[in-house]
């Protein structure tokens, strides 16, 4: 389980919308850690990846009304919005720059601190997860990495790749295709 | 674009990997009128699909501190009904501080609001319409964020072409503007700062062409006067304009421009 008492996503939204900020704090509490790391791994600075976490958050409390269920739980929307605004911050500074600047830097810095032990079901969905990223060919694997944690457009990758463009829209196209039918397989829920 | 090639987008569309012109393509065709086969259910599963990608990433213990910066930055107003603490006006003045040094971080055109607020902090003391300008002003930069998100992405293409706006010769006012033009992917967008809003008015966006003025919709400023509008392409079919220009129109505006002139931009034949 993924708290000892888990409130319905939808009553959280409903207090969120409502203008309770407990219902945040809620939201946030499940989520946070997830779109801290997201938002590190993307940007790679924890000053950054802060500020990231703090949009996203807010973002939730104005648009609250806005989520749609069909693209997932609110983890996913949460994560997905921390993700579309850690991106945002990537392009607007330029990521080609900021990639070779980065190059040698270790994914996560000492700083941090790990939480201890996830929920169960999360460790599971993560091994669900790369165990089907593991699935794909490497190819295929290497463009969806680079598109997602990386933030690259099809043109970044096929540059970064120096393979044509149209080979990597394919590579994704593929790639993104196989994942879905192995998720679903794995039986990876939505959120 | 067809419903099957949109479905072949969908999954770059969904990672956000497209060109600012494929994403603008997708997007058209996702907001055209049906009917379409599937594109909305190809879209959503596509997310699903990115969003499982999370999954992958080891959780990193948020300091205590971030919600606690999250929980400031929460509409103030709902706070203030939730207390009749009386807060000290340094405090005030701090966190109006802290929510201009946030929005800062949003852009250059929050700066310049930042060294507004400043000084008018120092001069007025009002540090109580400050923060509620700070407020108003963020909020309406994150309702437009998508809009803002398309404006990058359209000034990041090579071809985009950029066209100052600001007043005519003679007018002393202080609003200012861009246009980001890209004929090639027949894009417009323009940006907007301190327009002031008139109550009974609203300003308007025209093309110039020659003796033609095309009306190209409504300018509707947020605290700030900040306002930023995409022109609908098939306006940019015609060709390049010779001039961009907002004018202030009765409520609604018109076909033709009746009002005075509040910011103009020649367009360049180049």
């Amino acid at each position: 389980m993924r708290s000892p008492n888990p409130e319905p996503p939808s009553d959280l939204l409903d207090r969120v919308i409502r203008r309770d900020s407990s219902g945040l704090k809620a939201i946030y509490d499940r989520c946070a850690g997830r779109a801290l790391a997201l938002a590190l791994r993307i940007l790679r600075t924890r000053s950054e990846a802060e500020e990231v976490v703090q949009e996203t958050f807010l973002e939730v409390w104005k648009r609250a009304h806005e989520y749609n269920p069909r693209r997932g739980g609110i983890d996913v929307w949460v994560l997905t919005i921390a993700r579309s605004r850690a991106i945002d911050r990537l392009r607007a500074e330029g990521a080609a720059a900021r990639f070779k600047a980065i190059a040698t830097v270790a994914d996560s810095g000492p700083e941090l601190s790990l939480v201890p032990r996830d929920p169960a079901e999360q460790q599971q969905d993560r091994a669900r997860v790369e165990s089907a990223l593991k699935q794909l060919p490497p190819e295929q694997r290497q463009v969806v990495e680079m598109a997602y944690y990386e933030g690259l457009s099809q043109r970044e990758i096929a540059l970064r790749t120096g393979d044509p463009l149209g080979t990597v829209k394919t590579r994704v196209r593929l790639g993104m295709e196989k994942l879905s039918r192995l998720l679903r397989d794995e039986g990876v829920p939505p959120s | 674009m067809t419903c099957a090639e949109f479905q072949e987008l969908a999954w770059a569309y969904a990672l956000d990997a497209l060109e600012p012109q494929e994403r603008a393509a997708a997007e058209r065709h996702l907001s055209s009128e049906g009917p379409h086969q599937g594109c909305e259910s190809a879209l959503d599963e596509a997310y699903r699909t990115a969003a499982a990608l999370s999954a992958t990433v080891q959780p990193t213990r948020p300091d205590r501190r971030l919600w606690q910066s999250i929980e400031r930055r929460l509409q103030p107003a709902q706070r203030g009904a939730r207390s009749n603490r009386q807060w000290p006006a340094w405090a005030i003045a701090a966190a109006a501080l802290l929510l201009c040094s946030v929005a800062i971080l949003r852009g250059l055109a929050l700066r310049e609001s930042l060294a507004k607020a400043n000084r008018q902090l120092a001069q007025a003391g009002n540090v109580q319409s400050e923060l509620k300008r700070c407020a108003d002003e963020l909020n309406a930069m994150r309702q437009s964020s998508d809009l803002q998100r398309s404006a990058l992405a359209l000034l990041e293409l090579p071809t985009t072409r950029l066209v100052p706006l600001g007043p005519p010769a003679q007018a002393a006012a202080a609003s200012r503007g861009s246009a980001l033009l890209n004929l090639d992917q027949r894009m417009a967008m323009v940006l907007v700062s301190a327009l002031e809003p008139q109550v009974g008015k609203d300003y308007e966006l025209w093309l110039i062409r020659g003796n033609a003025k095309i009306a190209a919709g409504l300018l509707r400023p947020g605290a700030g006067g900040r306002a930023i509008a995409q022109v609908d392409p098939r306006l940019l079919t015609p060709g390049q304009p010779d001039a961009i220009a907002v004018t202030l129109e009765p409520a609604g505006g018109g076909e033709q421009p009746r009002g005075p002139i509040v910011l103009v931009g020649t367009v360049s034949k180049t």
